[in-house]
């Protein structure tokens, strides 16, 4: 049965974890989990606070389940509920700060396999998505890398449809004008 | 493949689904073109291209994932579930949807697999402490042909429900359906 568990879609294997099933759960955090570890390692600063946050999503998941409607994807659902997890815990580093105030840097260093030649390039890339404010690095990247729908970065950031368009296109804006110099 | 210095193409720029007016949809597309090249660049930085990866960020992460899915499987472990009360044929006796839910599961996954199918999930509908419904969701197992119709099998797995029933809450009239939700075919080992 476990592979049948593996070949079950979100919505079903939501719904038996509803009730408890927690081999359903389990086969949400493997397919999932992976993923979000990503999402959170490249939008939050501190790599060693990154799985924590990860752990606490499931968790307020797996709480929440049973008055989840399924009026969004289980997993636009689950994003947001890491993603209020990476906002709780920002607001904790800097609590003096709103969201917008908080340049700081997302360690996301090329790494040594990566060509010397898009070091510099890379490294610059890597700091500019570090110094974006939080919602703007996090639709940064939920568009541009995960290729996540407007609609549902809105539901992950708890947020409308505009605001995620106008944090999109000032983000490419504010890139493209601070890495004009490594422009191919 | 150098990013610096590489010429950029159509093939970076992602269609947005934004929707807006010509002017604002001009600035947009001179920026979104602007940015298509470091769009790209992020999903490398994003490491999604595993010859980006290093072992040592694999190992890393590898065993980051296992130790979040053992500390999230204990940590459910302790949060049980409430299970809403199934009234039995035996008067004091109930039985939990939950747990009748699970024992469902249990009972039928040996006669699913014996026709090619398993047991997708088994929904339960209450009214007050009363069992009305029990809606059966397959899935069928491989491509093989089959000895019966998925008709002729969901049948007899519907009467496995009602016999699994009678055991457990007694003669009841709860109406019980079945759908075959999906066909998977497992991957066949290569090599």
């Amino acid at each position: 049965m476990a592979d049948a568990l593996i070949s079950l879609p979100d919505e079903t294997l939501a719904r038996r974890a509803q009730r408890g099933d927690s081999q359903a759960f389990d086969a949400l955090v493997t397919r999932h989990a992976p993923a979000l570890l990503n999402f959170v390692r490249q939008t939050y600063p501190e790599r060693s606070e990154c799985d924590d946050i990860v752990q606490e999503a499931f968790i307020a998941a797996w709480k929440a389940l049973p008055g989840f409607a399924f009026r969004s994807q289980f997993r636009t659902w689950l994003y947001a509920l890491a993603s209020r997890k990476i906002i709780d815990a920002l607001r904790r580093r800097r609590p003096q700060s709103g969201l917008d105030a908080v340049p700081e840097a997302v360690d996301l260093r090329p790494g040594p396999g990566q060509r010397a030649e898009d070091a510099a390039f890379l490294t610059a890339l890597s700091t500019e998505l570090g110094r974006m404010p939080y919602p703007a690095r996090a639709t940064w990247w939920l568009r541009e890398v995960y290729g996540l729908p407007l609609a549902e970065i809105a539901v992950v950031l708890h947020t409308t449809e505009g605001s995620v368009r106008g944090l999109l296109q000032r983000g490419r804006k504010r890139l493209a004008e601070t890495l004009a110099e490594f422009r191919p | 493949m150098s990013h610096t210095g590489q010429l950029y193409t159509a093939e970076y720029v992602r269609d947005t689904g934004e929707h807006m007016s010509r002017a604002a949809t001009d600035d947009h597309d001179a920026t979104a073109e602007a940015a298509a090249w470091i769009a790209h660049a992020t999903r490398r930085l994003a490491g999604l291209s595993e010859a980006d990866r290093n072992e040592t960020d694999w190992a890393d992460t590898s065993s980051a994932l296992s130790q979040l899915r053992a500390v999230i499987s204990q940590r459910i472990s302790s949060l049980p579930r409430r299970g809403k009360p199934i009234r039995t044929a035996t008067p004091g006796v109930r039985i939990s949807h939950i747990a009748l839910a699970k024992v469902l599961t249990e009972a039928l996954a040996e006669p699913a697999a014996a026709v090619s199918a398993a047991i997708a999930d088994v929904e339960l509908t209450l009214e007050a402490d009363v069992l009305t419904k029990v809606h059966v969701h397959l899935i069928g197992i491989g491509a093989d042909p089959r000895e019966h119709t998925y008709l002729q099998d969901g049948d007899a797995l519907r009467a496995d429900v009602a016999r699994v029933l009678r055991t457990t809450v007694g003669e009841n009239t709860a109406a019980v359906t079945a759908v075959w939700d999906d066909v998977t075919v497992p991957e066949t080992p290569t090599g």
